[in-house]
């Protein structure tokens, strides 16, 4: 038995640097340097077209209106509607073409989590619950959209706005201005820098609490019918309820966080604009600057807030963000110790040879559930593997395919050493009917098939009469098109089984590993299937692992795992005669089915 | 639609609402306040007035920053309750959903709809008001301007406007749809990769990492775009109403400069009614926004809804009883039939039986026979016809589903765990249970050699699903779970078949005691696992073909006999 899975302490894990986040992200900008470059020009030429049309018509209304020049003002409308024209156009593409790389973008990190994700060990998702890790690969990526597609660019186009405004402002009054920037940049530098300490950890807490809410939901759809069947409807939605409330809570602070900085730049900015009535009419009063420029600071001072209003937005999205990669990077993080890709491995076609030698395992720390396990078996041999519930017959399994790490001994599969096999061939040659059923949403086709597309209909139709599945599903509406619910939930149980078990013959595999492969099958069906495996593992290697000892009745040698030991090993014949563990089990069972009523 | 979140929000809406109109207001009185400034500084300078109005200007800044705060305050406030409570309704709703509704809907979806979509509503209810807000009172505010300043040229600004009106109305419907469909979308791609993550073993064990990539390659293109398709939207519709805003822009330029040149009109008014039109850009833009977040909320609302909106399909009825006689059950199935909702054929036939107080069944029968639809259709998870199955002589349907289920100890063919601790999962029907009825529980299953070897025993967490238990372990985990609810009818579907025989035998031995004067009703394959039943039922196709006491189908060498025969061969071979 386990100990705890321990949750990996994913959200108390040291803050990466946001500069390394930036890189991260940039990193997905790298390849794109061209469409980025254009997009860069285009909002240059947009930000350069929405400031030429006040100025057109500051020439409009100086030169020509006041002078009376009305063909001037024609000419002049006319090229403000070009303007105006061209203006409609690069916009367009410019909002376009960053909406184009963000989802390009978006588009290359999904895949990348979720690449890196389904290469991560099965012992990852032991211990992480789905709904978690799901949210990295959507919601957190989605979380960046805003960054990806308006974030950058707009930083970089208010940027360049406010600098231009900036000396702007500094050509009309450059002691106004310098003013202005003494008074109002130190109030905005420590209430950016306040913000951000508030805001990072709230947002922080609000990606782990949907995080939560995710799993939470995800466990409460799966069970459902157990909830209802236990009358716990009532403590469950008070927990939803209760997780639903931390989120608001987690919300409100935030949101009352942003009331008081975004407000607080506005602020600046009519503050600035009082300071700047007074001393600016004092100056004009005093003759040091004119009035005609007075009055155009105090224009343009508005639009000099204007970019750093949507800045300090940005800002705000950035920080969001970087929360979200946060909680994605922590998955890609875990790139060398829990990824099992090992490139260039023996691969060899299988034969079917397996030794464990003093093979120890633990799926926890020390706690040893096969402790110095030790047997082999040959080519085209056909072994049982026996024993009472929990005594890792299942783990010995995941061990042939890998699916776990050993602390001590050697696992050899025709005579190679298993670390040194490439993991996916030897997968790829190993077909694994595996005690939890498993089936995808799809239809009955592309089940048995699992999308490998070198399959017919009627191989597939052929397989599914050999292990007289056929039945069933020629029943169904649409037969080998059905469609099916996610873990076949629309079939049942026997069904799935049954399918799983097809799907795997499907592979025509090298070695046959059946877990309790026909549990939940009835008698009739189950010879059928005894019927076909026979034939078709007669010369390959096959190992069985069942409860009942009538369905290893052909095995060649039977092992018997009492506690993650083998404690007796030897053919059916043998072990009665030894009348040991097995044979106790044996005679029992004989007994019951010889006396089968009261 | 929209209005009903609302309605009962009023404490939050209606001061938001005010908030927003004196931030506009204040707003629109410092450029006043400049404009007066200036003048002043113009006819008769004075220090005094300067200094006054740069004050008044620092009040205006300062109410314009609580009454911004404030705003916020409500309206988001509003919106975060607005989304907490749709949330909540729909946890409240699925808690209420039979199979009917988890028949056909997928996990990722609804999961999508309660986080994915939740965000565009709040959204919407946040700064989508807001932004409609801003439109309609500066855009108002800019028209009164713009009128009491000069009308003749603000009906020349204004000429453009049904262009606009024409592409808004153009684009509405498009927008709606375009989103409806990315959110569509993204629910798909959340199911693939909750299905995927959750089936990583098989397709570890398949060797399909490479393929499930590519699948999902294509999940996240369609995605993408469709999420492209509404940015093609949008880089149309934003800048095309600023492209409309210029036209108004040129025609003021052009026909009021006229107007100055013919003498009509004073440069200086000219100058300031372009002021009041750039006031006018704000709103429109504003106008985009809106349009925006507004679309994006209803298409999600509409989503969300499906559920919300949706009602159960089993539910009580008015005036439901509870279970009278709680501590005994008779059971009585008169004729029924039941067909799934997808389904081509009936899964249940005509079945009739009758189960007496105290009295067990064994049901046996080929896979997809209609053995857990039957148990399905007593436990009330489906919805099912009047008077067919009748409990302590009254109709199933009469009852409270709390009632009726508070007296079936329910063990399903799917050993499902929840990730908490052992001790939750076993006293999963009372959290409130003492240790030692756990513990006598768990030994019942014979579980308790098990967790008496792990080192945090009974606190021990399971994984989700039970993952780090064995199938065995699982399986007894679900038995022990419906021995301590211990209520007076018991049901086993398949509940033993990834269990050793020794230890069936054992727990079968235990439970005894247990199921002695209770109604139970035992599904297996095995003939041993029904060894103690009063009665035999053989299913077949959703008929039941035989029925009896063992002794009876032996000797009538029908179907039970033909299975008992195939199990019996077995062991005879396996004895040899
Ligand atoms: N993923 C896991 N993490 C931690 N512990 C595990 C995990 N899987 C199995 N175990 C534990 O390892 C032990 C052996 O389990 P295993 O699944 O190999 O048993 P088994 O012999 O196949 O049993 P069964 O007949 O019930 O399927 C059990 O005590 C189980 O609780
Ligand atoms: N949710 C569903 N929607 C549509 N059809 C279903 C659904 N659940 C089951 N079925 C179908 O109804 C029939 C009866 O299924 P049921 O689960 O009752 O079989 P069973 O006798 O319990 O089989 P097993 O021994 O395999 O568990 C099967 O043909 C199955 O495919
Ligand atoms: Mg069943």
């Amino acid at each position: 038995m386990p100990r705890h899975p321990r949750v990996v302490p994913e959200d108390n894990k040291k803050r990466k640097f946001d500069i390394d986040l930036l890189f991260w992200l940039l990193s997905y900008i790298k390849d794109k340097k061209f469409l980025v470059g254009v997009s860069v020009l285009l909002i240059l030429l947009s930000a350069g077209l929405g400031l030429a049309s006040p100025h057109i018509v500051r020439v409009g209304i100086d030169d020509y209106i006041g002078k009376g020049d009305y063909n001037g003002l024609l000419t002049l409308a006319v090229i403000y509607f070009f303007i105006r024209v061209f203006y409609f156009a690069s916009q367009f593409g410019q909002m376009y073409l960053t909406a184009y790389l963000g989802q390009k973008i978006m588009y290359r990190m999904r895949l990348d989590i979720f690449e890196h994700v389904i290469k991560l060990k099965k012992s990852y998702f032991d211990k992480n619950p789905i709904g978690k890790i799901m949210t990295r690969v959507t919601t957190d990526v989605k979380a960046l959209n805003e960054l990806l597609t308006s974030g950058f660019v707009n930083f970089f186009s208010q940027s360049l706005m406010l600098m231009g405004i900036l000396v702007f402002l500094f050509l009309e009054a450059w002691k106004l201005t310098l003013i202005l920037l003494v008074i109002t940049m130190p109030l905005l530098i420590i209430g950016t820098i306040l913000f951000r300490k508030k805001i990072t950890v709230l947002y922080r807490k609000i990606r782990t609490q949907i995080a939560k809410i995710n799993s939470f939901l995800q466990e409460s759809i799966s069970g459902m019918s157990i909830i209802q069947l236990f009358n716990r409807q009532e403590y469950n939605s008070n927990k939803f309820m209760k997780l639903n409330n931390e989120w608001y809570n987690y919300s409100v602070d935030s949101m009352i966080t942003r009331a008081t900085f975004f407000p607080f730049i506005s602020f600046l900015s009519m503050f600035a604009q009082a300071i700047i009535v007074y001393l600016g009419g004092r100056l004009v009063f005093e003759n040091f600057i004119t009035f005609g420029s007075l009055f155009l600071f105090l224009r343009y001072m508005r639009m000099f807030f204007r970019p750093l209003r949507q800045i300090s937005q940005q800002y705000n999205i950035l920080q969001r963000a970087m929360a979200a990669s946060e909680k994605i990077n922590n998955i890609l993080d875990r790139k060398k110790s829990e990824v099992y890709t090992k490139e260039g491995g023996y691969k060899g076609e299988l034969k079917g040879e397996i030794e464990f030698k003093n093979v120890w395992f633990a799926y926890e720390e020390d706690e040893y559930v096969l402790k110095d396990v030790s047997f082999k078996i040959n080519v085209g041999e056909t072994i049982a593997i026996v024993g009472p519930t929990g005594s890792g017959k299942t783990t010995i399994i995941n061990l042939i395919g890998k699916f776990y790490d050993i602390q001590r001994g050697e696992i050899f599969v025709d005579g190679i050493n298993i670390e040194d096999w490439d993991i996916q061939y030897l997968r790829k040659q190993l077909g694994i009917v595996l005690q939890d059923v498993f089936l995808f949403s799809g239809n009955i086709f592309e089940n048995i098939t699992f999308y490998n597309p070198d399959f017919d209909e009627k191989e597939v139709e052929e397989l599914a009469e050999y292990v007289n599945a056929d039945k069933f599903i020629n029943k169904l509406t649409n037969r080998y098109e059905t469609k099916i619910l996610e873990r076949g939930k629309t079939l049942s149980f026997g069904q799935r089984q049954l399918l799983s078990f097809t799907r795997t013959l499907s592979y025509e595999p090298k070695m046959f590993i059946l877990d309790e492969a026909t549990s939940n099958i009835d008698s009739e069906t189950e010879k059928y299937i005894q019927d076909a495996t026979e034939k078709l593992t007669s010369d390959r290697t096959s190992i069985i692992i069942a409860h009942r000892l009538s369905t290893i009745e052909n095995a060649d040698r039977i092992l018997v795992v009492h506690k993650g030991e083998i404690r007796e090993r030897g053919t059916h014949k043998e072990l009665i005669q030894k009348e040991g563990l097995y044979y106790d089990l044996y005679q029992l069972q004989s007994i019951e089915e010889n006396q089968p009523a009261k | 639609m929209i209005w009903d979140y609302l309605k009962d929000k009023k404490k939050y809406l209606f001061p938001a609402l005010i908030f927003l109109l004196l931030v506009d207001i204040a707003q629109l009185l410092v450029p006043l306040m400049t404009k007066k400034a200036i003048d002043g500084l113009r006819q008769s300078p004075n220090m005094n007035d300067l200094l006054v109005t740069g004050l008044i200007i620092f009040g205006l800044a300062v109410s314009v920053f609580i009454f911004r705060f404030s705003w916020r305050y409500f309206l988001l406030r509003m919106a975060f309750k607005i989304v907490v409570n749709l949330r909540n309704k729909i946890y409240y709703n699925l808690l209420k959903f039979s199979q009917h509704f988890f028949g056909k809907w997928e996990t990722g979806d609804i999961m999508a709809r309660a986080i994915n979509d939740m965000r565009a509503v709040q959204r919407m209810f946040s700064f989508g008001i807001v932004t409609i807000v801003d439109a309609i009172v500066l855009g108002i505010a800019s028209l009164i301007f713009m009128f009491s300043f000069h009308v003749k040229l603000t009906l020349i600004a204004l000429a453009p406007m049904p262009i606009l009106i024409f592409a808004v109305w153009f684009f509405e419907d498009k927008i709606h749809r375009t989103f409806r469909e990315v959110q569509e979308k993204f629910s798909g791609l959340q199911n693939f990769v909750q299905e995927d993550f959750s089936g990583i073993f098989v397709i570890k064990a398949f060797n399909r990492e490479l393929n499930e990539k590519n699948r999902f390659a294509k999940e996240n293109q369609e995605y993408v775009d469709k999420n492209l398709k509404v940015a093609r939207l949008f880089a149309t519709l934003r800048p095309f109403i600023m492209f409309i805003v210029g036209l108004s822009n040129l025609l003021v330029l052009y026909f009021g400069g006229k107007l100055v040149i013919s003498g009509e009109l004073q440069l200086g008014s000219f100058f300031a009614f372009f002021q009041y039109l750039q006031y006018m850009s704000w709103p429109m833009m504003a106008l985009g926004f809106a349009i925006n977040l507004y679309q994006r909320g209803k298409a999600s609302l509409s989503r969300v809804e499906d559920i919300t909106e949706r009602e159960p399909i089993v539910y009580d009825r008015e005036n439901a009883l509870d279970v009278d006689d709680i501590d005994s059950v008779s059971l009585k199935v008169k004729d029924l039939s039941f067909k799934y909702d997808n389904a081509n054929e009936s899964a249940l036939k005509n079945i009739n039986f009758e189960v007496k107080k105290g009295e067990s069944v064994g049901i046996i029968g080929r896979i997809g026979s209609g053995k857990t639809t039957l148990v399905k259709n007593i436990s009330r998870l489906v919805k099912i016809p009047e008077d067919t199955i009748i409990v302590n002589n009254r109709d199933i349907n009469d009852y409270k589903l709390s009632s009726l289920r508070n007296m079936i100890s329910y063990v399903p063919q799917d050993s499902f765990l929840f990730s908490t601790t052992i001790r939750e999962n076993i006293a999963y029907f009372n959290p409130d249970m003492s240790i030692e009825k756990i513990k006598k529980a768990a030994e019942i299953a014979d579980l308790k050699d098990a967790i008496d070897d792990l080192p945090k025993k009974y606190d021990t967490k399971l994984g989700e699903r039970g993952v780090n238990l064995s199938g065995g372990q699982k399986q007894r985990m679900t038995i022990a779970r419906a021995i301590l609810k211990d209520a007076p009818f018991f049901i086993f579907d398949d509940s033993f078949s990834s269990i050793d025989t020794n230890t069936e035998e054992k727990i079968l031995n235990n439970l005894k005691d247990i199921l002695k004067n209770k109604t139970t009703i035992i599904i297996a394959h095995r003939i041993s696992t029904i060894k103690y039943v009063d009665k035999i039922m053989v299913l077949d196709e959703g008929k039941i073909v035989e029925k009896g006491t063992h002794e009876e189908l032996i000797k009538k060498q029908g179907e039970y006999y033909n299975i008992y025969k195939i199990q019996e061969l077995k062991e005879k071979i396996a004895k040899e």
